[in-house]
Formats: C-alpha cells, sequence, structure tokens
C-alpha cells in the first residue's frame, strides 16, 4: 500500500451510530491510511484503528488536531436533532451551529483538507403543500421550517455554502439524509414508533421518506473517498405513509388535533414533570390508598366501589403518567411536528445519475429492518390477526377455502393472487394491465 | 351561448361511428363493447378479485363463492391492517382507491350522474398522455368522474393521475384522501415526472376558478391558467387529449359567492347555490343531471419542435388552440343535449 497516497480522515460526533458505521468502513477501505474520531464521548470499542480525540468542537483548537495529523478529509457528521439530547435548546444550537463555524474556521486555514463532507437532513425542505410531491436539491424551500433541528441544520448549510465561497479549493459534499432508521439507530422518530401508541396529527397522513443507516454510511463513505462535491438528497427509493408505517409497526396512532399539536411540545414536558413526580416523589402505597379511599365513598353508590378497582385505577393512573412521560422523552418537538403534517419525499435522482450511488434499501424495507430489531413491541400483531382470520373461517366451517390464504407467513400475505413483480417502489410506473402493487415479496 | 356551425354534428358523429366499436349514445343501458371489455381486463391475472366484482354476477346463494367473497375480503382487510400494501413516490395508493374509493364514486357515476362517456378511443391505451378538460361544479366532481371513467370504461383501464391545486392538500382529512386516490400538486416536477413515467395525467387548467364559476357563466372556458400544462405536454411530447365534460355545472348551480366567508376559511369562493345553504346540511347533495363526458381527437405535441416549449409564444399558443378545442367540445355537447336531466 503506498503510504503516501493513504488518505487521512477525520470524522466528527464519532460516538455517534452514523458517525461510528461510517469509521469502521474508512477503517476497512484500502484507501485510507489513518481515520479519526472526534466526539465529546468515547466511541465503542468496535473501533479498532480510529484515533480517538476527545474535543468540544464548540472551541477552537481543531486547527491544531487537523493540521499535526494531516487530515486532508473532514466528515462533520455531529448533528444533534433533539433539545433533550444537548440539554436544551441553547447548547443545541451550540452545538450545531457554533461548532460547525468553529470547526469550518479550522477547516479553512488546514491547507491540507481537499474534502469536505458534511451531514444535513431533507428537514431543510420544511414541508408545505405548495411543494411538489419530490424535492430536488436546488429547489427554493416551500416554508422556513420551524423546529430546532430543521432550523439548526438549515443554519449549518448557511455556513457550509459561506466555506465553499471562501475555500473552493475544497471539494464540499453536503448530503441531505432522510430521516435515519436501522436497528441501532436511535432518533426520535424511533422513539416515537417505541411508543405503545403513537401521536399523529388529525387529519393529516403524510407520507414518510427513510434512509437505512447502512446507506447512509455507504454514501458518506463514498462521498468522503471520491470528488463528488455539490448537495446530495439521500434517502431510500419509494415511501410509506405513515399511517401505513404505524400499520407495519402494530401500532395504534392517536390522533391529536394540529392547532393543539403545535403546543404539544410544551405539553408533553409539562405533563413529564408531573409524570416523573408522580412515579418517584409521591410514594405509590400513598397514592392507592388515597385514591381508594376517594373512591370508597365516592363512586358507592355506582356500585363499583370495591377497594381492588380503586386500587388498581390509582395504579393505572401512575402507570398511564410513567407513559406520558416516555412521551415527552420521545421529544415531541416542532420537528416532529413537523414531520408528521408535511410530506418531505426528497428526490434522489441526482444521487443516482450524478453520483452513481444506489441506496439497497427502499424506504419499506429500511423500517421493516428497523422493526425486525425487536425494539418496537406491535400492539397489534398481525399474526395474530391472521390467527383471528383462521379461527372464523374454522368456525364457518371453511377449511378448504382459508388454507391457502390464511396460512402464509405475514410478511407474505398478499393474498391469494400471485405476486404480480410489482416491487413497491416503481410506482410512478405503470404496466398496461392497471398493477395491483403486491406486498413485499422484494426482499 | 352554445351556437353550433351545421357541418360539427356530421363530422363528430362520423368520427364517433367510424372509430369506436358501437358505443350506444344511451349512457344507461351498458353498450355492448363495453362488458367484453370489462372482462377482458379482469382476466388479468393479479385482478381477479379486484376492482370489477359488480361486473360478474355470482349466483348468490353459492356458498363456496360466499366463502371466497368472505374470505377475500377478511384477507384485504387484514393486509390493510397490517400495512402490508405499497404506494408510489405520489402516494397513489392504487388498491385502496380501486377497492376503495371507487366502489363508492361507481354509483354515482353509473346511476345517479348516468354519465355517458364518448370517445375512450382517443385516450392512448399506453404511455404518458395529458387529459385536458372543463371544469366546474362548485366541488370537484367532474375529476372524480373522469377518473371512473378511465378506469372502469377504457379498454386498458387507466388510472387516471390527476394535477390538483395546492388547496387540496391544505385540507385535512381530504388531502391524504386525495393523494392515495392519485391526485398530485399541479407542479411543473410533478407533471414531469408522472409524463416521463408514461401516466395518464389529467388537468383541469381553468383551476379553481373554474370550479366556483357562477350558474350564468356556465360552459364558458375561464383562462387557461399559464399554460404550464402545454409546456409540460410540448418538453414530454405527450399527446393532448382535449376532453368536454357536460352536465357537471348544473349539480350545485351557484347564485353567489360570500366573499368574507371565503376570506375566513381561506376558500377560494364560498359557493350559494340553488340548494345551499338554503336546505342547510341537504343542501349539500348535488342535483341529479345527465352528464356526459366526450374525449377528443389527441392532438400531437411532438409535431412541434422539441425547443416550442422554451418559446412562450408557442406555448400560449398552443394553449388557446386546447382550449378553443375543447370549448369546441362543449358547445357541441350542449347543443346535442335536450335536457339536463335525463
Amino acid at each position: 500500500m503506498p503510504q503516501t497516497d493513504g488518505r487521512r480522515v477525520l470524522v466528527t460526533g464519532v460516538s455517534g451510530q452514523l458517525a461510528g458505521q461510517l469509521a469502521s468502513r474508512l477503517e476497512d477501505d484500502e484507501r485510507v491510511d489513518h481515520v479519526i474520531g472526534v466526539d465529546l464521548r468515547e466511541p465503542g470499542p468496535e473501533l479498532a484503528r480510529t484515533g480517538f480525540v476527545r474535543a468540544d468542537l464548540r472551541e477552537a483548537g481543531m486547527a491544531d488536531v487537523l493540521e499535526e495529523a494531516g487530515i486532508d478529509t473532514v466528515v462533520h457528521t455531529d448533528l444533534v436533532t433533539s433539545p433533550a439530547q444537548a440539554g436544551g435548546r441553547t447548547p443545541m444550537r451550540e452545538r450545531n451551529v457554533i461548532a460547525t463555524m468553529q470547526l469550518l474556521a479550522a477547516v479553512q486555514r488546514a491547507r491540507r483538507v481537499r474534502r469536505l463532507v458534511v451531514r444535513s437532513s431533507t428537514a431543510v425542505y420544511g414541508g408545505a403543500p405548495t411543494a411538489p410531491a419530490l424535492l430536488a436539491e436546488d429547489a427554493e424551500p416551500p416554508t422556513r421550517p420551524r423546529g430546532p433541528a430543521s432550523e439548526d441544520i438549515a443554519e449549518v448549510e448557511r455556513c457550509v455554502a459561506a466555506f465553499v465561497r471562501r475555500r473552493d479549493d475544497v471539494a464540499v459534499s453536503v448530503l441531505r439524509f432522510a430521516e435515519l432508521v436501522g436497528p441501532t439507530v436511535e432518533s426520535p422518530l424511533t422513539r416515537l414508533f417505541a411508543l405503545p401508541v403513537v401521536p399523529t396529527l388529525l387529519g393529516h397522513d403524510p407520507r414518510l421518506q427513510l434512509c437505512h443507516e447502512a446507506d447512509a454510511a455507504d454514501v458518506a463513505c463514498a462521498m468522503a473517498l471520491d470528488d463528488r462535491p455539490g448537495t446530495y438528497n439521500v434517502a431510500g427509493p419509494g415511501v410509506v405513509y405513515l399511517s401505513q408505517a404505524l400499520r407495519l409497526a402494530g401500532k395504534p396512532g392517536v390522533p391529536v388535533p394540529p392547532g393543539m399539536a403545535a403546543s404539544t411540545a410544551g405539553l408533553t414536558h409539562g405533563a413529564a414533570a408531573v409524570g416523573g413526580l408522580a412515579r418517584r416523589r409521591v410514594p405509590a402505597g400513598l397514592a392507592r390508598r388515597g385514591a381508594a379511599g376517594v373512591a370508597r365513598r365516592g363512586t358507592a353508590a355506582a356500585g363499583l366501589a370495591r377497594r381492588g378497582t380503586a386500587a388498581d385505577l390509582a395504579r393505572r393512573g401512575v402507570e398511564a403518567a410513567g407513559r406520558v412521560r416516555e412521551a415527552a422523552e420521545a421529544d415531541f418537538t416542532l420537528d416532529q411536528v413537523e414531520l408528521l403534517s408535511h410530506s418531505r419525499v426528497a428526490n434522489i435522482d441526482r444521487l443516482r445519475d450524478h453520483a452513481g450511488l444506489h441506496p439497497r434499501f427502499p424506504t419499506r424495507e429500511a423500517f421493516e429492518d428497523f422493526l425486525a430489531s425487536g425494539r418496537v413491541t406491535p400492539t397489534v400483531d398481525a399474526e395474530r390477526l391472521a390467527a383471528w382470520q383462521a379461527r372464523l373461517a374454522r368456525l364457518a366451517g371453511w377449511e378448504a377455502v382459508e388454507r391457502p390464504s390464511g396460512s402464509d407467513s405475514p410478511p407474505d400475505d398478499s393474498g391469494p393472487p400471485p405476486p404480480g413483480a410489482t416491487p413497491g417502489h416503481s410506482g410512478t410506473r405503470s404496466t398496461p394491465s392497471g398493477p395491483r402493487p403486491t406486498s413485499t415479496e422484494e426482499h | 351561448m352554445p351556437e353550433r356551425d351545421a357541418d360539427v354534428v356530421p363530422l363528430d358523429a362520423a368520427r364517433r361511428g367510424g372509430q369506436s366499436p358501437p358505443t350506444g349514445r344511451s349512457g344507461e343501458s351498458q353498450p355492448p363493447g363495453r362488458g367484453g371489455e370489462a372482462q377482458q381486463r379482469e382476466a388479468s391475472p393479479d385482478d381477479e378479485h379486484g376492482a370489477g366484482s359488480q361486473h360478474t354476477d355470482p349466483p348468490q346463494a353459492d356458498p363456496q363463492r360466499l366463502e371466497e367473497v368472505v374470505t377475500e375480503a377478511l384477507t384485504f382487510l387484514r393486509r390493510r391492517m397490517t400495512g402490508a400494501y405499497s404506494v408510489d413516490v405520489f402516494g397513489m395508493d392504487r388498491e385502496l382507491t380501486e377497492r376503495v374509493l371507487l366502489p363508492v364514486a361507481r354509483p354515482l357515476y353509473r346511476h345517479y350522474w348516468r354519465v355517458e362517456t364518448l370517445g375512450l378511443e382517443h385516450v392512448p391505451s399506453e404511455g404518458g398522455a395529458l387529459v385536458v378538460g372543463n371544469h366546474s361544479g362548485t366541488l370537484p366532481f367532474d375529476a372524480v368522474m373522469a377518473k371512473v371513467a378511465l378506469l372502469d370504461d377504457h379498454p386498458a383501464g387507466r388510472h387516471l393521475r390527476e394535477l390538483a391545486a395546492d388547496l387540496a392538500f391544505r385540507l385535512p382529512f381530504f388531502g391524504p384522501l386525495a393523494r392515495k386516490s392519485g391526485n398530485t400538486l399541479g407542479h411543473h416536477d410533478d407533471a414531469m415526472r408522472l409524463l416521463s413515467a408514461g401516466e395518464l395525467v389529467g388537468v383541469w387548467p381553468e383551476g379553481f376558478k373554474g370550479v366556483g364559476k357562477r350558474y350564468r357563466d356556465r360552459y364558458k372556458l375561464g383562462r387557461f391558467g399559464r399554460g404550464g400544462f402545454a409546456n409540460v405536454a410540448l418538453r414530454t411530447q405527450a399527446p393532448i387529449v382535449p376532453m368536454a365534460i357536460v352536465g357537471a355545472e348544473e349539480i350545485y348551480p351557484q347564485i353567489g359567492d360570500v366573499a368574507w366567508l371565503a376570506r375566513l376559511f381561506r376558500l377560494p369562493y364560498f359557493p350559494v347555490t340553488w340548494q345551499f345553504p338554503l336546505l342547510g346540511p341537504l343542501g349539500v347533495v348535488p342535483l341529479p343531471t345527465k352528464w356526459r363526458i366526450e374525449f377528443g381527437e389527441p392532438i400531437d405535441t411532438s409535431e412541434y419542435p422539441p425547443e416550442a416549449a422554451d418559446d412562450q409564444m408557442r406555448v400560449f399558443e398552443l394553449t388557446d388552440r386546447v382550449r378553443a378545442t375543447v370549448q369546441g367540445m362543449v358547445d357541441r355537447a350542449l347543443a346535442d343535449r335536450e335536457s339536463v336531466f335525463f
């Protein structure tokens, strides 16, 4: 391996999932000599050959690191997506915007840096009914984003645009990822689907576009190693409706009136405090006794005044408060309200045609892979539904007809017609026979 | 006012007689050609339990048949409940459209407005094409009926992909439903993408001004927007199929528009019709007029040079040509019409 040609790559936010996967791909690539990871926290043990530098990007000092390590490629993936993660809105903004500005200032000085890859998000597009179905990279954003994360990301992109003007010899790639999902991704979206019931916006059903973590790491790796300057949307082909995603996950949605949802962030945080209080501060026994006492007196007439019932109710109340707390921990900010109210589906033609990169996981498969990781316990079970149908058919004495459609495995239950070989993501093409999209056969 | 030139009707009749299979003018009774076409379409392998179940007339007492129907319905329900279906990037859910939404619209098409559909042979069976129609009716039922016509009665059973105003997607409940049934935003990018993918795209260039026009202005076509549809057709060289819809203007004869209420609800107009709000909730029931949807001879855009799309004069020329064609078809249909309701 020619030592002189080896690439020296610096990855920020290396303890994050995306950067971790990216660093291990870079480690395995023979073109790469050295990988340095920067973060506040140490990355997992799986990064054997990555040098770790504990540093706060918000402070100056990166210039020295870049210089000493002889870095030629910088991949900036450090992005905080929720105030809870950073410990408040102000620290969040600092970790996103100020850190980026500091990093870019250092890179501007570092004469050896030839390539910069910046993680962004399709959240920069905001979302509006006046936007086309697929948002292209050069499209005028229809609305100003309002959520904290999308606000920050838009700001980060402005900083990068300014950097491009200052150092035109650096090939800068901006990667606008759709919502990341996968077996290891932790995000407000994945936490949302982990809730027993998922809040949705009444009357709205946005199309979701997702990006599998493996695809995200692959694209970031390719962008770091080859010159593909420009802004790219990165996402899996195809979409799923939010309602469909909920059904795939086996989660009932709870529609919230949109006017209320705008203030849900505040509401859930308020409720979180109450929920936390109910769970921790108030001794459970006391709550139970108090509630039981009230119930004894109050509902005697209703004939419901069994102590057990009252105690049970009290316990459920405490539990419900805990659930609300979970919801708040899912961090229902304006970002999520935006995500749940408007589709923001990006056009990935440029990634495929210009960069020649093809995400392997269509949105639907990416989501199913996330579900397969076992972090989402379905409230409505597909197999149980199938069993119910089978039982119903048996009751009616229809064994003969029921068997071919009733005994198939849930992922393949496209019913009696043979698979029409219509991949879910190529729906824009019409076949003359008027295709009925069948289910998930393109695994 | 509908004024017809003497030579137009025979020409029209000749074309109708010459090119189409004996498509009867009597809309209610099924023309002989229609049933056969529908059968043929249903023979496609993945469609056997599908959209056209009303065409087949099963012997009601057959228990085997009942089992199949119930099992199929339950499997369908389960598939919907577990999310095992797919939608395209524009959000069209073909299964939902064919099996839930169209069965709702179909009785309106067949029995309520008794839509008579003519000139379906002018709509290509495959490849991109732009269907351009006149808009009317206070509520855009005309788009829904055109969709039913092309899916049910066209030999190829084509899904019409309508380009709608952003208002449609702003409305809660209605917006997602519009997308799922195949609508998308009337935006240059969306139209280009659909046509390049070989879809049949429907556009009503009058927009909301067309839907919300007064009764006294009925069947007078408004301005055809900025000619965006012509631009897209020239770019993709997709043929333009003019479409005239007669009967929709009279479903809610609009006699007034309460501007301040429209502003309050952020709507393009707030209609006062003969029925609404006079009859209260009953006023939203449209009148059972007799409809006629006619597709005209396609306008071939490939005869224009490729650079025509950038020549605004050409674009306006084509726009006017399409508008005049549709207006002419509407006028002829009005002249033919003997009664609004029969």
